[in-house]
């Protein structure tokens, strides 16, 4: 029997989102949607953990952290039992080259839940007895995190691959934390967060002429400064295979990652590098999920995915597998990546990536939050204005060439890291087959 | 006060005894469809440990009309996503599709519901997966082994007590029979609710139903695994070394009583008031003013049958572990002598208005709702009067059910240590 025809496609078009711009700099970005009594906030900086001194990688976290810890008119204490009194589903975090503070709450609370928000934003107070507090935190969450196999393998790809470059900057280390003076973070605030290049997003039932005028009542006196121009160097060029085993004792599974670099963000290339990426391993019926696990057994999932930064952007594929067949998950992986260099897509298998990526895209446009984030990414990426309207078509135009194209570029196993974290007895010497191996223990030493 | 929407709903049932739900929006042009069985680890039997869940992975190995990992790509060509989850309670297979391929999705699940075709090579195939997946979800994690020892810990009646992954001298022994069998006893229309969500102008749903899921004879019978728990009478605690763990770690657990009981409300409501936030109790004492966790996890563990009351901490490496211990205690001892306060309790209710009206942000969410309400309550109809259940509890109404379930002989303890200086 055969699957029934899909019935005649609905359009869906991209919903128009307005944008103003206060006498500050401020630009306000609105998505109107009535559905839910519910308005989702994001307030967005183009400051990121790249954007640290070279010799402490905490100041940008801390000071975003530290805005919601003490202001001219409330303290810490008073700030959180506000939060939670408004039922404000409240988040920030710092990314690479981004930061931003997330506010989710019932509509009735927009003007509170603006207030506080201006309130922490024009007058954080950095409270030394506040920092002293986060650094223990923090310092916890530090050492913690240095048990988790997928971070201990990340953080030594993005060291691998882009060396000293601000780029390689995953986490603040318990030395940053100690070191760190309430000072420093002032200033880095002061100098850094600025409504001159920052986005106030309203994404729900706000129309953009009550967005503008919330912006200008609550943010309009923002004065902030003048943000300073910073461009990172090119990163290092990648020109051979670097292999990094990550002693982890009474590790049970392997987990790799293989990784190299690809475009900068905004490249015309990007979304035909998105069809190759899901080729590779953008899902369940992606080569490498077929290859290692609905084939050979070797692990729960097998995946690849792309990141991109501003001056150049890294794909990464791996899995955990289990500990006796490393060297050959590894090898299909790499082995699946050169194919893509001689063996193009089949016609169903292009056709079924585009079409997940037009799905992906679709389904972001159910939530009036999920499109003002991807309103965002759009401009923090640089990507064109008709960048989300022309999404489906272009996606669509992409031909097996060109994905080919992309692979022979970008998929060289020849040229990239390749980290592992196990227990080093069960897999040094097996790994040495692919070349050289460095170890590191779980503390990112070299040993 | 907010006006929280009804989630509008359509309840029929087959003759073969499917249950269909349909909801009904023309936001987007999307439809969730998701299917679930009445079968979860509970329902297994010690001996058979884990196959509820390996058997989830079989119904993507082939069915009469469908080959191996086919209704993944079938479902991946239409821009569609899917997935299916194994609680201890239900199994459930789900697709969001682009509302236009809504007949691929009932076709797909219709044909694995009525035929299982996998081969001895294909079970073996995913046997090794699902011990791969135990050990990057528990074995090669911090904590991991603890949370699955956790529970057969807590819990007297196996049903509950054993891991929904399973155990691996189980895993490895089962046989391509054991999935056929299992496919018979549990997958047919009379043990399964279908639940239509999104876009679905111009079609009637029922029709659709009848057509892919109609002429299907119901060969199940519904069973209910008996949850039944022995009230505990005295305390229960036990040490573990877990090697990959380095901060210690504390769980502890009451029991309680069922989902949906007066003292699920109580307690899901303190609950926010103990760890919801950081003004929240716990938060504001052992994280923000003294600094004795790293972070905390608190409430019931959402079973449909008998409850545990869940604290679990993460400790700061200096801190003594009793010492943690004790001051939970002493605020669950606050807990049982006085009532919260009415302004505690104002927050927790202004969160559970914000919680029931996010409900109806995704077409996915409403429709895992209505399964759920129609699986555990057998009363689809409670998801738009269960908001009243969590708003009429008062200060009372938590402080008798923390001296119901905070009893200390009601209380089971592990101890996590971390790894020592080995490496």
């Amino acid at each position: 029997m055969k699957a029934p025809e899909p019935a005649t496609e609905k359009n869906i078009r991209y919903p128009a989102i307005q944008e103003s711009r206060l006498e500050n700099g401020l630009r306000i970005l609105a998505v109107q949607d009535d559905h839910l009594p519910r308005v989702f906030l994001s307030l967005v900086f183009p400051v990121g953990r790249a954007f640290n001194p070279d010799d402490n990688l905490s100041l940008v976290s801390l000071a975003m952290e530290l805005t919601k810890s003490g202001t001219g008119n409330r303290s810490a204490s008073e700030i959180s039992d506000l939060i939670d009194q408004l039922a404000i589903d409240y988040d920030s975090d710092v990314l690479m080259e981004h930061s931003f503070i997330g506010m989710t709450f019932l509509e009735k609370e927009l003007e509170a839940a603006l207030g506080l928000l201006a309130d922490t934003v024009l007058e954080p107070t950095f409270p030394q007895e506040e920092l002293e507090k986060v650094q223990i935190r923090w310092k916890s969450h530090l050492i913690a995190q240095r048990s988790q196999p997928e971070f201990l393998a990340n953080e030594r790809i993005f060291k691998t691959l882009y060396e000293n470059h601000p780029y390689s900057r995953i986490s603040m280390t318990p030395e940053h934390l100690e070191q760190v003076t309430r000072d420093s973070v002032k200033n880095i605030y002061q100098s850094r967060f600025s409504p001159s290049d920052a986005y106030l997003l309203f994404a729900g039932p706000v129309d953009s002429v009550t967005a503008t005028d919330l912006g200008n009542r609550f943010l309009g006196e923002w004065a902030g400064t003048e943000t300073p121009v910073i461009r990172f160097p090119e990163p290092p060029v990648i020109d051979q295979r670097f292999i990094c085993l990550i002693h982890r004792p009474h590790s049970v599974q392997s987990q790799f990652l293989v990784a190299g670099r690809t475009l900068p963000q905004g490249d015309p290339d990007s979304i035909t590098l998105k069809v190759a990426n899901q080729i590779l391993g953008g899902g369940g019926s992606s080569r490498l999920f077929l290859n290692l696990r609905e084939d050979k057994g070797y692990t729960y999932g097998a995946y690849s995915r792309l990141k991109s930064y501003r001056n150049a952007g890294l794909f990464l594929a791996g899995a955990s597998v289990k500990t006796e067949v490393t060297l050959e998950s590894i090898e299909e992986t790499l082995k699946e990546m050169d194919q893509l260099h001689e063996q193009p897509p089949g016609d169903e298998e292009l056709a079924r990536c585009q079409q997940e990526l037009i799905g992906s895209f679709i389904r972001q446009m159910e939530t009036p939050a999920s499109v003002g984030a991807l309103e965002l990414d759009r401009r923090l990426h640089d990507l064109p204005e008709n960048f989300y309207s022309t999404f489906i078509p272009k996606v669509r135009s992409i031909n097996k060439e060109s994905v080919v194209e992309m692979a022979r570029r970008f998929y060289d196993s020849q040229r990239l890291a390749i980290t592992v974290v196990a227990d080093r007895e069960k897999v040094e010497k097996e790994l040495g087959r692919l070349g050289e191996v460095r170890v590191f223990d779980t503390d990112g030493e070299l040993v | 006060m907010v006006k929280v929407p009804d989630i509008e709903f359509e309840e029929h049932h087959l003759e073969n005894g499917l249950q269909l739900l349909v909801h009904h929006q023309t936001r987007i042009p999307l439809t969730h469809v998701s299917i679930h069985y009445r079968v979860g680890s509970s329902y297994e039997t010690p001996g058979f440990s884990g196959l509820a869940h390996l058997f989830e992975h079989m119904m993507f190995q082939g069915s009469e009309n469908v080959a191996k990992n086919q209704h993944g790509s079938y479902i991946d060509n239409a821009g569609g996503r899917w997935n299916a989850t194994t609680s201890k309670d239900r199994t459930n297979y789900y697709e969001t599709v682009p509302s236009h391929y809504l007949e691929l999705a009932l076709w797909l699940e219709a044909d694995r519901m009525q035929s299982l075709k996998v081969t001895l090579e294909n079970f073996e195939n995913q046997r090794q997966t699902v011990i791969e997946e135990k050990k990057q979800s528990y074995d090669n994690r911090p904590y991991g082994l603890a949370t699955l020892r956790f529970e057969e810990l807590a819990y007297e009646n196996w049903a509950y007590a054993h891991p929904i992954i399973g155990f691996i001298e189980d895993l490895e022994k089962y046989t391509l029979e054991d999935a056929v069998n299992f496919h018979r006893t549990f997958y047919g229309p009379g043990n399964a609710t279908l639940v239509l969500a999104g876009d679905l102008t111009g079609i009637d749903a029922l029709e659709q139903a009848q057509k892919y899921f109609g002429n299907m004879d119901n060969h199940t019978r519904r069973h209910s695994p008996s949850l039944e728990e022995p009230r505990q009478t005295s305390e229960k605690v036990e040490t573990i070394q877990d090697p990959l763990a380095v901060l210690p770690a504390v769980y502890m657990a009451y029991h309680m009583p069922e989902l949906g009981s007066p003292e699920y409300y109580a307690l899901s409501v303190l609950a926010l008031v103990v760890s919801h936030g950081e003004s929240s109790r716990f938060y504001r004492k052992f994280i923000y003013d003294h600094n004795l966790i790293t972070s905390l996890s608190v409430g019931p563990n959402q079973n449909k049958g008998p409850q545990l009351f869940y604290i679990w901490v993460q400790i700061q490496k200096e801190i003594k572990v009793d010492q943690v211990v004790q001051e939970v205690e002493e605020e669950l001892k606050l807990l049982r002598e006085e009532p919260v306060s009415e302004a505690e309790l104002e927050r927790a209710r202004n969160q559970i208005f914000y919680r029931f009206v996010g409900r109806l942000t995704k077409v996915s969410r409403v429709a895992e709702l209505l399964a759920h309400y129609a699986l555990f309550f057998d009363d689809t109809g409670r998801i738009n009067n269960d908001l009243d259940r969590y708003l009429a509890v008062t200060p009372e109404d938590i402080l008798e059910a923390s001296r119901n379930v905070f009893r200390p002989e009601n209380r089971t303890l592990l101890l996590v240590e971390p790894r020592t200086t080995d490496i």
